[in-house]
């Protein structure tokens, strides 16, 4: 089952012309279709064309296999697997363009998919069966590469657009084509967290507990160690010999001027306390704009206390730090 | 109509209402200084007169985590999780032996799951808990003291009776479970530990006393108390995983909330 998109998605348009150049005139035609499989194995075209025109409303004309006919922007009933089917568009002031089932299926949103595959990958197709199908389809990016494959894929560094095309095979024209933006995402705002609780800390036979914490959040990139050490029942802020929490790597930055990019930007600090009996935490920020994200598994943190000399925890030893994913 | 009022704002145990000056400027402003004169009327009828008192408080948490299945020798673990900060609102009523009162705390939510001693060594460390704090916990309590010390003592003691509403929401912090894969030498996981934060809203009954001392009749230090009991689990935590080469039946550890809640505070 194919899904309509939302219209907003597809900003341009085109017309067709007889040799599958675009027209440029003020008369729009922009064929798009959904096509779905019924239960009883037959197709249901959906219209979704974009027409403009200055002369009327326009008429859609469907002709079936046997040559009976309907108007209305879709057709009446559905098609069977091996039938034919005509479209004629017209204007209302005598421009008209017809298309036959072979270009209304090749015009079917299926075949533009766009996939974002994380961390602005894209995946575009699928495409066109390359051995059997009388199209292919070639995809133009705004920087100004293009590609056949099947499926293509980009990686986008900024805004940009993709046209979509589909060409005929027999003499490589241009059936239709769709302009899409491409709106690049910098990554996302990520936090985590667990606690160890450290049984004969450095060998002295004290319990620690130590939680350990890392973000990118609204404003905010950091890491925070919070350590408590067991005093009978409870857990108690008590002398230790230090603490520190520190962070490393990367991070993303939005930028949107003129078009949206994302920095890397570098992260890099620490906050450590001394010998002595401090409140339960020690953390280390780097306040930024809103726009910050994470980039994954870039940016880590350590986290440590030192107890009757020895260090412990992520960052310390063979311990691995603590990666945001 | 000029109507000059104090209304409880007198925070020691004075009366509540005093009016000095009346002059008729409009009948609307007559009606609500009216019906306000006809509801404080009607408190001191009820309670002769009231006062206030207003609690910042502090203190640790010993929510208990439930073993829904436990680890095996794992141990029954720990319960004091954390620490939160309390405010209260305190309102009493002049020669009755019981007051109303509401609060509010704040605090994180944890869960730990407990291990052997020596049977979980981490890069050279002995690890017998693991913890994980998803979400974060709001409970607004409303209740009764009733004093069993003469109120003009120093000293006070007052069990109470609450009912709460207890809010927990999702904080969108994930577990780091990779970065302390268990290991052995005794336990070894099949799935590193997995944690199941959820959002809850549930009426929690407490029960508990308050105990301190009033100085200069007005300033309060004191101790608080209050078991809680919830039944809705806001955090489960989960370990799929091997104890000496056979495998158990994946732990389930969950916190609700129900524990002792310590506080102590200032109140004026």
């Amino acid at each position: 089952m194919l899904t309509n998109e939302e219209s907003d998605d597809w900003t341009n348009y085109f017309t067709l012309n007889s040799d599958g150049s675009i027209n440029t005139e003020k008369k729009v035609f922009q064929p798009k279709f959904n096509s779905a499989q019924t239960v009883d194995g037959k197709l249901a075209i959906s219209n979704i064309s974009w027409v403009e025109s200055a002369n009327g409303t326009p008429i859609f004309q469907w002709v079936y296999s046997d040559n009976s006919s309907s108007t209305g922007l879709n057709p009446t009933r559905t098609i069977n697997p091996n039938e034919t089917l005509s479209v004629t568009v017209n204007d209302g002031s005598g421009t008209s363009q017809t298309l036959n089932i072979e270009d209304i299926l090749a015009c079917s949103v299926e075949n533009f998919a766009i996939t974002n595959m994380g961390n602005n990958l894209y995946k575009f197709g699928p495409s066109f069966n390359a051995s059997s199908s009388p199209y292919y389809t070639k995809w133009v990016f705004s920087d100004g590469t293009t590609s056949t494959a099947n499926p293509a894929f980009k990686t986008f560094t900024s805004n940009g657009t993709v046209t979509c095309q589909a060409w005929r095979v027999s003499d490589n024209t241009l059936a239709c084509q769709f302009t899409k933006p491409v709106n690049i995402k910098c990554g996302d705002k990520k936090e985590k967290s667990v606690t160890h609780i450290f049984n004969n800390a450095g060998g002295s036979g004290q319990k620690w507990k130590l939680d350990c914490s890392i973000w990118v959040q609204s404003s905010e990139v950091g890491c925070k160690s919070k350590y408590l050490k067991r005093v009978g029942f409870a857990w108690l802020p008590a002398n230790n010999q230090g603490a520190c929490a520190d962070i490393s790597g990367t991070y993303k930055r939005e930028v949107n001027n003129p078009n949206k990019i994302c920095n890397d930007i570098t992260a890099s600090g620490s906050k450590c306390l001394g010998n002595g009996t401090y409140p339960t935490s020690v953390s280390f920020t780097i306040s930024e704009v809103p726009s910050v994200f994470r980039e994954p598994n870039l940016l880590s943190s350590g986290h440590r206390i030192k107890v009757n000399g020895v260090w412990m925890g992520p960052g310390t030893g063979t311990m691995p730090r603590l990666f945001l994913d | 109509m000029l109507v000059s009022t104090v209304i409880g704002v007198n925070y020691g145990c004075l009366p509540a209402l005093s009016i000095t000056n009346v002059s008729k400027k409009s009948k609307i402003m007559s009606s609500i200084f009216k019906k306000t004169i006809s509801v404080l009327g009607f408190l001191s009828i009820v309670g002769v007169g009231y006062c206030q008192e207003l609690m910042m408080s502090f203190g640790p948490t010993f929510t208990t985590t439930e073993q829904i299945i436990p680890i095996v020798n794992g141990g029954m673990g720990d319960t004091n999780t954390d620490y939160m900060f309390s405010i209260s609102y305190e309102h009493f009523f002049i020669k009755k032996p019981f007051s109303l009162f509401a609060s509010f705390v704040r605090f994180d939510g944890y869960t730990f799951m407990f291990f052997e001693e020596g049977g979980f060594i981490s890069y050279g460390n002995e690890i017998v808990g693991i913890g994980f704090s998803g979400v974060k916990v709001n409970r607004f309590d409303m209740g009764i003291n009733y004093r069993l010390i003469n109120r003009k003592k120093k000293f006070y003691l007052s069990p109470f009776i609450a009912m709460g509403v207890q809010i927990s929401r999702k904080t969108g912090v994930e577990i780091y479970s990779e970065l302390t894969p268990v290991n052995g030498p005794n336990y070894f996981e099949l799935e590193p530990i997995s944690a199941d934060p959820r959002n809850t809203t549930q009426i929690v009954p407490s029960l508990g006393f308050r105990t301190g001392f009033i100085f200069w009749k007005r300033l309060n230090v004191g101790l608080c108390f209050q078991g809680v009991y919830a039944y809705k689990a806001y955090q489960k935590m989960y370990l799929k995983y091997e104890y000496k080469g056979v495998e158990q039946p994946t732990a389930e550890y969950e916190a609700t909330g129900t524990g002792l809640y310590v506080t102590l505070g200032v109140g004026y």
